[in-house]
């Protein structure tokens, strides 16, 4: 099991290579010579001043050496300072990572729970209206735009009713840390965010229940006596949950990319906002930094997967 | 007698009752399209698709001769103004600016449609090419495509043409390639998997035995019967693309104003909600449906080609 994990470890680093290779030659291709707009305020400088800044940010290197000196940073997240606020980037994310993390965390936990009982469920009960439901949820699920979806739930729910706020993360001028004020934010993001994956998990446990239950151990299980309730959670579910494993990983990345959008519909101050912003003012180190520790987020994501799913799953070979 | 017998065994093998009669050769395309035929979910998804197409092409001449406006004509006076059937240009309101919300669903269709097409029709191609060329030669060039792949998809395609609608903010057919560019990968691995099972059948074995090169085995007998699965995934693909495009022309980084997408049809929507809710609601409607279409169809696809796939 040990060599497996770090069999797979070792595989995470050709990929965490190549998305810090595009992310260095974006940057290189960003239109703007970054010491242009780090003298901005200063129109006077003089050319030796510019050659001498040049030399010291290292621009003046090959750019092999280039990449490997800001991977050097990289590595020690050391992504530069904002061109906008002046301060270092990685401080700057990690304040964000936590309102994301909180979103999407939440998102995710209530999207397996829903998903995977919903699923299983409407597999049991296969053609009944409760089945139905499920199916047509899963398809509208995958073919409804999320952010839409998201607007329409806050001209119901927060225009209309006025049940929820429209946006943030807390109420404007609210001094102190309230909790139910902080939940009360929370449930409209989380709530659209979750859809996308109670679709697509219900979807795969209701084909998975269906394959599992007609399996040969099913029925010795049954003929062995066992009572519904165990042959459904100690035989099936158990193994009707080993490709939800796999899938999990894959939609750590969408979670990810869905939350981008999602935080800008309900004005979430996570990651996404914040890339949102930094498009809009061209800060180029926050848009990088963003995009290297989103996708190292989304890589850990499909190793812990690999990883669960090497526990779960004791079929397959570790070699 | 012989062959009636041999039919009835087939279809009991089968345990399909459309096969009791015996048809000599019916090809896959044609079992397929009869199949189909009777798929009325299906059917009535390629006629709103067909409708939307329509309505994509004509806008033009719809606006200009039937309602008689443009897509980017302002009237400030009749603002946010209420779905009436007064005129046909105001039977869905009119937005921000004034000007007439079908006219410009219309024109969005087209943005929509197109960008789905291009941009689906690019990552198919790299998709293939990919996939078929790791699926056969395997090995190292597998290890080198598939390591293309797993970095690609570690990246959250959003973020990713944020930064690259950032950097260079693309035009409409910019916008159709890049979204091509990143969006291969899912059927890279799609079509890899099935060449990684197509490449080990007799009819691969008979082809390289009559000395057939890699080249030919690829494109003349691997290529085509990969052809059903890119007809399945083809539908969701489009759909994905249009989804994509209009999240991110939602956010005002895709497709620019004046020019009229369902996705940016919604920025500005947002901020008038109080005001004017038909304009939220309408353009989501329509990618919904264009994407819900797509999706049956995909689905309906899939149970003609190869119904074995079904649940």
């Amino acid at each position: 099991m040990t060599k497996f994990i770090i069999r797979r470890l070792m595989l995470a680093i050709p990929t965490l290579i190549g998305i810090t290779l595009l992310s260095f030659a974006l940057q290189r291709a960003a239109p703007g010579d970054p010491v242009r707009v780090m003298t901005f305020a200063a129109p006077d400088i003089s050319p030796e001043e510019i050659t001498q800044l040049r030399h010291q940010l290292g621009l003046d290197q090959p750019l092999p050496m280039q990449y490997l000196v800001w991977l050097g940073r990289m590595a020690r997240l050391d992504m530069g300072r904002s061109y906008i606020t002046h301060r270092p980037v990685s401080e700057m994310i990690g304040e964000r990572m936590v309102n994301s993390l909180t979103l999407t965390a939440t998102a995710l936990l209530i999207a397996l729970a829903i998903g995977i009982t919903a699923g299983v469920y409407s597999a049991l009960k296969r053609g009944t209206w409760f089945d139905n439901l499920v199916r047509v949820f899963a398809v509208l699920g995958n073919v409804v735009p999320h952010f839409w979806l998201g607007l329409v739930f806050i001209l119901v729910f927060s225009v209309k009713f006025r049940l929820f706020p429209s946006g943030g993360i807390t109420t404007l001028g609210k001094a102190g840390f309230d909790l139910f004020d902080r939940l009360w934010h929370l449930i409209p993001p989380v709530v659209i965010l979750a859809t996308g994956g109670i679709a697509n998990y219900s979807r795969y446990m209701r084909t998975e229940t269906l394959e599992v239950i007609r399996q040969d151990y099913i029925r010795t299980a049954y003929a062995k006596g066992l009572v519904q309730r165990t042959v459904l959670f100690r035989h099936a579910l158990r193994n009707a949950l080993i490709p939800l494993v796999t899938v999990l990983g894959g939609s750590l990345a969408g979670l990810f990319g869905g939350a981008l959008i999602i935080e800008n519909v309900f004005s979430w101050p996570g990651m996404g906002r914040m890339a949102y912003d930094a498009v809009l003012q061209r800060d180029y180190p926050v848009l990088m930094g963003l995009l290297v520790i989103g996708s190292t987020l989304i890589i850990i994501g499909y190793l812990l997967a690999d990883i669960a799913y090497a526990i779960v799953d004791p079929r397959i070979k570790h070699e | 007698m012989a062959d009636i017998i041999r039919a009835r065994a087939l279809a009991t093998a089968r345990g399909s009752a459309d096969e009791l009669q015996y048809r000599p050769s019916a090809s896959l395309f044609s079992t397929a399209l009869r199949r189909l035929r009777r798929d009325r979910l299906t059917l009535a998804a390629f006629g709103v698709l067909g409708l939307l197409v329509l309505m994509a092409l004509a806008a033009p001449w719809i606006s200009a001769n039937l309602l008689y406006t443009t897509y980017e004509k302002i009237d400030l006076e009749l603002r946010m103004m209420f779905p009436t059937l007064a005129k046909p240009m105001w039977w869905l309101g009119t937005d921000d600016y004034g000007r007439s919300q079908l006219v410009r669903l219309m024109y969005g269709a087209q943005v929509s449609l197109g960008i789905g097409v291009l941009a689906a029709l690019i990552n198919l191609t790299i998709g293939i090419t990919l996939g078929l060329i790791a699926g056969f030669y395997r090995g190292r060039v597998d290890d080198l495509i598939n390591w293309l792949i797993t970095t690609m998809v570690s990246i959250p395609t959003i973020f990713l043409l944020l930064v690259v609608a950032a950097l260079f903010r693309p035009g409409v057919v910019q916008l159709a390639v890049v979204i091509g560019f990143i969006s291969w990968m899912g059927v890279a691995r799609i079509v890899r998997g099935q060449v990684f099972a197509a490449r080990e059948r007799d009819y691969v074995l008979a082809a390289r035995t009559i000395g057939a090169s890699n080249r030919r085995i690829m494109l003349v007998h691997i290529l085509p019967n990969i052809i059903p699965i890119v007809l399945i995934i083809m539908g969701i693909d489009i759909g994905g693309v249009i989804l994509t495009e209009s999240a991110l022309s939602y956010l005002g980084f895709g497709v620019q104003p004046p020019m009229a997408s369902w996705g940016n049809m919604l920025t500005n929507a947002a901020s008038f909600m109080f005001h004017a809710p038909w304009l939220v609601l309408a353009p989501g409607f329509f990618i919904s449906l264009t994407v819900l279409c797509l999706y049956l169809i995909g689905d309906g696809l899939r149970d003609a080609l190869d119904p074995r796939l079904k649940e």
